[in-house]
């Protein structure tokens, strides 16, 4: 019997092939299964492509922006709601990939745990759908992007792309040939990369502040433009002599220019880096594009353009919005985040993923130089009267494109401790910063404080 | 308000089903799997100016070689001499297997199976030994061997807490069966599934009486068959009553054919005709049979279609197990070769590609039980793995599941060769470790998935961890019979067992990683939980063999008490032998 003993000792032999298997069934299942979960083929939490769950993602005030009940989806009653959430929120066959497409695995109700048991979590925005409403209404027909958010806490409380359209009601987007609906499932404030302009100065002033020991002191002679390189610079007007502060309130090109060429390759790209050029943060998910900037190739008269925002300089709306936080948040960036709340179907709170960070973007004094900056902008030429109330800091930008209109920007913050809010306006080939994109800015900051107060 | 109520009873009881399943598992190991086994001392092997040896398996084999039982390292004494093979109480034989000298029993020339009782002279190319009585000294002298230091004495002690623990499985799952099921099958499922919970407890009393003193892997089985009739009547609830029914007669099966394993001399003299009963079987199969789903391996019998080959199986390993007096003795195993090479190869021919391949592992651990001849079954496996190529070239269902896997998720495959496979993959993770609730997977909605797909569904509804606590059953079954060998009363019970339990396994893996892309899919039941009558029935019936080597380590009059048993029941035999 010794012998059939220890022949039958071989065969565990088969136990240690079968749990073979399960290892092997084990590691496909660790690596996969989010993807196999999600997967259109899970019949059940889809039909036809479709989310078939229970929940609901709501705006900060608790307002449905969208609820799924079991293979229904209902979005917003309200059509302007609607549309200016919807990038933001998302479409159900992720066109648009909002929330809904970043949060399938939480409402689903997905966990390694219960699987799907349980149904989905109820989604809550850091949004205003009102906010919301009254900017998709102030960019009228224009195409751009409407963002503001706290600087403090990274909440967006406005995130607005245009153009946008009635998901209820959906307009023949592949069909449409005039360009109204060009770009229309992008989100343009995390998506977009626009010629940044003049509010590009705002990087080079860091940098000129940080570089140039008596850039205060420092006069500019503008004489409407400047030779450079053997190419002409040009000036929106003969600024004259002035000195730091009033070329960045009056925006004067040959001024940046010539900073921007003292400054050299090096600085400035270190300096764009610095303030967040090249990252790409994330919004709970969804990765913003990065702004870009490169002079590795420019010549003296390119270094003087990308000063002011032209050349290949291309920034990301929200990326901009972030370094405007920081400059109004004592040189700290607070990254965005839409979600502010996870809740599942039993009631408990469930933490966020990819919410927001901090950065140490600015040196606290620099920061606060560039703040003082930027109110001068308001005070000495945007006139405070328009902003009244605000304590707005700000910066216009007038991005001049090839043959067509320039891009509107303008950007900022309120420096206000109640009101902590950067933001961020680009107005695709409308004109003028300050005569499209300010106004549009003005009407959602007293929104915000109107809303508040 | 009935509503949230089930909800919140499914809140609760996916938690519970799984703690309870693990507990289960645990317990059942411990009589399954006893940590040492029992000292046990058969009679004494006087060799002169040898050693006096004691006698503790019921088949010794004595020879040159290390691998025997009995190593007598004389250049006289063949490699593989003799066997010595205790009958009843004290009633012994000795067969010569092959030698060059011979075999005597007191003067005489014996070839096979001369009785020998205590007292006789035995030489083996004239070493001298005699069979004696062991004094107290000899019975204290083993107590002191290693192998018995760790022997705790009651490894059946938790057997009842098991069965009640199988009880509350059974009911909670019960319960949440029924919130799920339409009212008409609650009076069907409530009997079967109480039925179930009382047949446990009948049994465990009533076993006794025919030998069985350590049941659980029987309870095993109940709690196994138990889990799969809550996901059948969950899945397809109007096809439980035939399962059951089949259950009932594998159930028979396997209380007929234990009573059958404890008398060795019958099982040896049934062997031949059960390997003529397969054969028959099976061309009644080739002559009758109906295609279903591309093999050909059903008959229908109007009422109910069977698959003889599950039925085979039983016969199979009934006819290819053997004693050790039978295998060294008989110098000629082509005959069991042959017969199994019919019945692989006829169900080749039924192009049932899933059951050739058990049928061939089952071969596979006969023979290697058997023979131990490891470079003749590498060299068979060579030959069947070409005979495979071949089948898989020409059979282009069977190549097609070669094709997608490990791709079953490339768009080519994802709703075509690999629709099961990914299917099944999104419900276990879609029950997550505890489960949606029976009724509640969507995998259901999947074809197969009451038999091939079945581990997903239960993963899906009652959880990964119940579905490990299943595939643990698997590895528990062999393991237990792996260390039963070694004391089994018989060769022929620890190769049948091993042979059984192997066959679980190996089926197991082949639905478990077939349905989740480790393996290509073959299409086979899972042992004891698939939706399978004629499987559920050969499950049952083949489960006999691996209770056979749990219970019948022990001649059956010993009840446990062997060593003092032994003394004066072996004085009878002394007395009957004069």
């Amino acid at each position: 019997m010794k012998r059939i003993g220890l022949r039958a000792k071989i065969l565990f032999s088969l136990i240690a092939l079968f749990l073979v298997g399960f290892i092997v069934l084990g590691q496909d299942y660790i690596r996969h299964n989010g993807e196999w979960v999600l997967h259109p083929a899970n019949m059940a939490i889809y039909k036809n492509g479709r989310l078939v769950v229970t929940a609901n993602i709501m705006d900060e005030t608790g307002e449905v922006l969208l609820s799924m009940n079991d293979g229904e989806v209902k979005y917003n009653d309200d059509r302007m709601i609607r549309e200016s959430t919807l990038h933001a929120v998302g479409e159900p066959t992720s066109t648009i990939p909002g929330v809904l497409y970043y949060f399938k695995e939480q409402l689903i109700g997905y966990d390694m745990v219960n699987g799907i048991y349980g149904g989905g979590s109820d989604i809550t925005l850091t949004l205003n759908a009102e906010l919301c409403s009254i900017a998709l209404d102030a960019m009228g027909e224009h195409k751009g992007t409407v963002g503001v958010y706290n600087y403090k806490t990274g909440e967006i409380i406005c995130m607005v792309s245009t153009p946008t359209y009635d998901i209820n009601d959906p307009p023949d987007i592949a069909g449409d040939t005039s360009g109204k609906y060009e770009g229309v499932y992008m989100n343009r404030l995390t998506g977009g990369l626009y010629v940044p302009g003049s509010v590009y100065k705002v990087i080079t002033a860091y940098a000129a502040i940080e570089n140039i020991g008596d850039i205060y002191e420092r006069e500019f002679e503008c004489n409407g433009s400047v030779v450079i390189n053997g190419e002409t610079i040009t000036c929106t007007e003969r600024h004259g002599t002035i000195d730091f502060e009033t070329a960045l309130a009056h925006s004067c090109n040959v001024a940046f220019a010539e900073l921007a060429v003292e400054l050299g390759p090096e600085i400035m790209t270190e300096y764009s880096e610095k303030a967040g050029v090249g990252e790409r943060y994330n919004i709970n998910g969804l990765r913003t594009t990065a702004s870009y900037y490169n002079v590795s190739d420019a010549d003296d008269n390119a270094l003087a353009w990308s000063g002011i925002g032209q050349y290949t300089d291309m920034v990301n709306p929200c990326q901009y919005m972030v370094f405007m936080g920081a400059v109004a948040n004592s040189g700290t960036a607070v990254t965005p985040h839409v979600v502010s709340e996870l809740k599942s179907s039993s009631g408990m709170n469930q933490s966020v993923p990819n919410g927001s960070r901090s950065i140490n973007m600015i040196e606290p004094e620099t920061a606060d130089e560039l703040k003082a900056l930027m109110r001068n902008n308001v005070t000495s030429y945007y006139s405070e009267s328009n902003y009244a109330g605000l304590n707005l800091c700000a910066k216009t930008g007038t991005a001049e494109m090839e043959g067509e209109k320039p891009h509107s920007w303008f950007a900022g913050f309120m420096d206000d401790e109640e009101y902590p809010y950067a933001f961020v306006v680009v107005v695709e080939n409308a004109g003028y910063g300050r005569e499209y994109a300010a106004p549009i800015a003005r009407t959602v900051l007293n929104a915000l404080k109107g809303l508040d107060g | 308000m009935l509503e949230f109520l089930s909800g919140f009873y499914l809140d609760i009881v996916r938690w519970v089903l799984p703690v309870l399943c693990v507990l289960i598992v645990l317990l059942l190991r411990v009589s399954l799997v006893p940590k040492r086994q029992r000292p046990r001392l058969l009679a004494i092997l006087d060799i002169k100016g040898f050693a006096r040896v004691p006698i503790e398996q019921y088949e010794t084999t004595i020879g040159r070689s290390r691998t025997c039982d009995i190593v007598l390292p004389l250049y006289v004494i063949s490699r593989q001499h003799a066997v010595l093979t205790m009958k009843d109480i004290g009633v012994f034989t000795i067969s010569d297997t092959g030698s060059q000298a011979g075999v005597k029993v007191n003067g005489e020339v014996k070839k096979s199976g001369a009785r020998v009782v205590f007292g006789d002279e035995i030489s083996l190319a004239g070493v001298d030994m005699k069979l004696i009585y062991p004094t107290k000294q000899d019975a204290e002298a083993l107590k002191k061997d290693k192998k018995y230091r760790k022997y705790k004495k009651d490894e059946k002690r938790f057997i009842p807490l098991a069965m009640i623990l199988i009880n509350i499985v059974q009911l909670l799952g019960l319960v949440e069966l029924l919130l799920v099921t339409d009212a008409g099958y609650i009076p069907l499922f409530s009997g079967i599934m109480l039925f179930m919970a009382a047949l446990m407890w009948v049994y465990k009393l009533v076993s006794p009486k025919f030998g069985v003193e350590n049941p659980s892997a029987e309870l095993t089985a109940f709690f196994m068959t138990s889990i799969g009739f809550l996901i059948v009547g969950g899945a397809e609830p109007g096809s439980l009553l035939k399962l059951f029914v089949t259950f009932l007669m594998g159930f028979t099966i396997f209380i007929v054919l234990t009573c059958i394993m404890r008398n060795l001399d019958l099982v040896m003299k049934l062997r031949m005709y059960a390997g003529i009963a397969a054969l028959l079987l099976l061309s009644v199969n080739v002559i009758f049979g109906t295609e279903i789903n591309g093999a050909k391996n059903w008959i229908d019998l109007k009422f109910i279609t069977v698959q003889p080959s599950e039925l085979v199986k039983i016969l199979f390993i009934f006819s290819s197990a053997a004693t050790l007096q039978w295998l060294l003795t008989t110098k000629n195993l082509a005959i069991l070769i042959a017969f199994s090479i019919t019945i692989v190869g006829t169900l080749f021919y039924l192009g049932d590609f899933g059951t050739a391949l058990i049928f061939f592992m089952t071969f596979i651990l006969i023979a290697f039980m058997s023979t131990g001849d490891v470079k003749a079954i590498v060299s068979i496996c060579a030959i069947a793995g070409l005979g495979t190529g071949f089948i898989v070239i020409f059979r282009s269902h069977v190549i097609n599941r070669f094709v997608a896997w490990r791709h079953v998720w490339d768009a080519a495959y994802l709703n075509g060769l690999g629709y099961q496979m990914t299917r099944t993959l999104i419900a276990i993770t879609d029950g997550g470790l505890l489960g949606v609730g029976i009724g509640n997977g969507f995998l259901r909605d999947v074809f197969a998935s009451d038999t091939d797909l079945i581990f997903g569904l239960l993963c899906e509804e009652l959880g990964i961890i119940v579905g490990l606590c299943i595939a643990a059953c698997y590895v528990l079954l062999l393991w237990g019979a792996i260390r039963a060998s070694k004391s089994a009363r018989s060769s022929y019970y620890a190769i049948a067992a091993c042979a059984t339990a192997g066959l679980f396994i190996f089926q197991a893996a082949l639905n478990i990683f077939g349905s989740t892309d480790v393996l290509p899919l073959t299409g086979v039941t899972l042992p004891f939980v698939s939706n399978g009558g004629s499987s559920m029935m050969s499950c049952w019936g083949i489960l006999a063999f691996i209770t056979a080597v749990l219970n019948n380590r022990s001649i059956k009059d010993f009840k446990g008490k062997e060593l003092k048993l032994t003394a004066s029941k072996q004085r009878a035999g002394v007395k009957a032998a004069g």
